[in-house]
């Protein structure tokens, strides 16, 4: 599967770099393999929602992608630090259902980035990696998971 | 101390994993074969064996595929391009279907990007087919290179998703029809994400229906289910009866499906 992985990367790299900018005002941007000579490692920058804790930032996420796909899905991590209830704290591992038993190969790398931004602002605390933020919203603390949201995205991910 | 439960995310990887290692050691779609081999498999069950029996009195033959839950749509895109690609009309009839299935695509919301490469080998193969009988291929290599270009996985696989994207873009055209008979979801779109579109998901009546209709390709499915009490394997028409009555135009197509796996099947 490899060659048809090739082409259909090269298609969606294409498409990204020649895409409007206001294509591109949908929370993330620079959404292009991280070098010219691996096609299967991506990288984008997912901007923080308006009224979420994550608002200002921008969080860099890296994009490893199977010689499988779009059959597989892409493997995504952030590596900007964050304080998510469904991202890892450590490794910047993300839960979200699409990436893992819910992928549709009609997805694209540009549908990933954009359910990624949509997780911000919903985040699902019944399935957490970080459990003090989920706990924080389980237990209703809706105002302290903003100011450690805030806080974390204040401290990492101000753009320079 | 709480036992170390496996996540949900480990158990599926676990389940593919197992699924995976078993298929390979089978074709995509394979040889040509006698359906009296099948009895052999049925040593212990009377009621197996009386059943295929009974096929054997309209069927001769069956191509057995892959059991890694694409089954149907790979015995599907088999069975359809061997059943029309020696015959020029047919052809282009179906080159026209596919042109037309991405504008249902489109109109089901798929983008063009997402679809356009597995439609490009789809039609590419069916054309690459036609071209070679046209141009005097002798049946027996025409036949050998239908099996080489279905059975790699690259084309094999293109025409899986391609199906899978068609029979998904009609369920979502057609959700008011469709979504009373959903077991799994609740809406068409989660539904046809979940249980359509993604690779290695089994398909039930609803995914062969939508398929069938949309494509305008007749089928029978016969079931062979051990059933005490039919000794006869029961042959269903799909998309419906009505429609194979009216639809003098189908190509018609024959699967053998036994629980959760579907071969193509060859008439007398």
């Amino acid at each position: 599967m490899h060659g048809s992985a090739v082409r259909r990367l090269l298609k969606e790299a294409q498409n990204y770099q020649t895409a409007n900018p206001s294509d591109c005002a949908q929370g993330f941007r620079r959404l292009a393999p991280q070098s010219d000579s691996d096609l299967f490692a991506w990288a984008c920058i997912i901007d923080g929602p308006d009224d979420t804790g994550y608002q200002g930032g921008a969080f860099q996420v890296a994009i490893a992608v199977p010689d499988t796909y779009p059959m597989q899905p892409p493997t995504c991590r952030f590596v900007t630090p964050i304080c998510h209830p469904n991202v890892h704290p450590k490794t910047g591992e993300i839960c979200l259902d699409i990436l893992k038993t819910a992928w549709s190969p009609a997805w694209t790398l540009k549908a990933v980035c954009l359910a990624i931004h949509l997780l911000l602002s919903s985040p699902e605390p019944s399935s957490p990696l970080n459990c003090d933020a989920a706990g924080l919203l389980r237990t209703g603390d809706t105002l302290g998971y903003q100011s450690l949201t805030h806080m974390y995205t204040q401290l990492y991910a101000l753009p320079q | 101390m709480t036992a170390r439960v496996p996540t949900d995310e480990q158990i599926a990887q676990h389940h593919q994993h197992v699924i995976a290692e078993h298929a390979e050691r089978q074709p995509l779609v394979g040889p040509w074969q006698d359906l009296a081999q099948l009895t052999n498999e049925y040593q212990g069950s009377e009621a197996y064996r009386r059943q295929i029996h009974s096929l054997q009195t309209q069927y001769r033959a069956l191509r057995r595929c892959r059991g890694d839950g694409n089954c149907f749509f790979r015995a599907f895109a088999f069975a359809w391009y061997e059943a029309i690609f020696r015959d020029r009309a047919k052809v282009d009839q179906a080159l026209q279907t596919l042109a037309q299935s991405a504008i249902l695509l489109e109109a089901a919301g798929f983008e063009p990007l997402a679809y356009e490469d597995f439609l490009e080998t789809c039609t590419e193969t069916l054309t690459t087919l036609s071209q070679q009988v046209q141009e005097g291929l002798g049946t027996q290599d025409a036949q050998t290179l239908l099996e080489q270009l279905l059975d790699s996985t690259e084309v094999s696989n293109a025409m899986v998703v391609y199906l899978r994207f068609i029979t998904s873009a009609y369920l979502r055209q057609h959700q008011d029809e469709y979504l009373p008979f959903l077991e799994e979801a609740t809406d068409m779109a989660t539904f046809c994400a979940r249980y359509v579109e993604a690779m290695g998901c089994e398909s039930d009546q609803i995914h062969i229906i939508a398929l069938t209709r949309a494509l305008g390709v007749g089928l029978r499915v016969a079931y062979l289910d051990g059933s005490q009490t039919h000794d006869a394997a029961t042959i269903h028409p799909f998309p419906s009866a009505d429609e194979w009555a009216t639809g003098a135009q189908f190509a018609s197509l024959h699967l053998l499906y036994r629980p959760g796996h579907y071969d193509i099947l060859y008439r007398q």
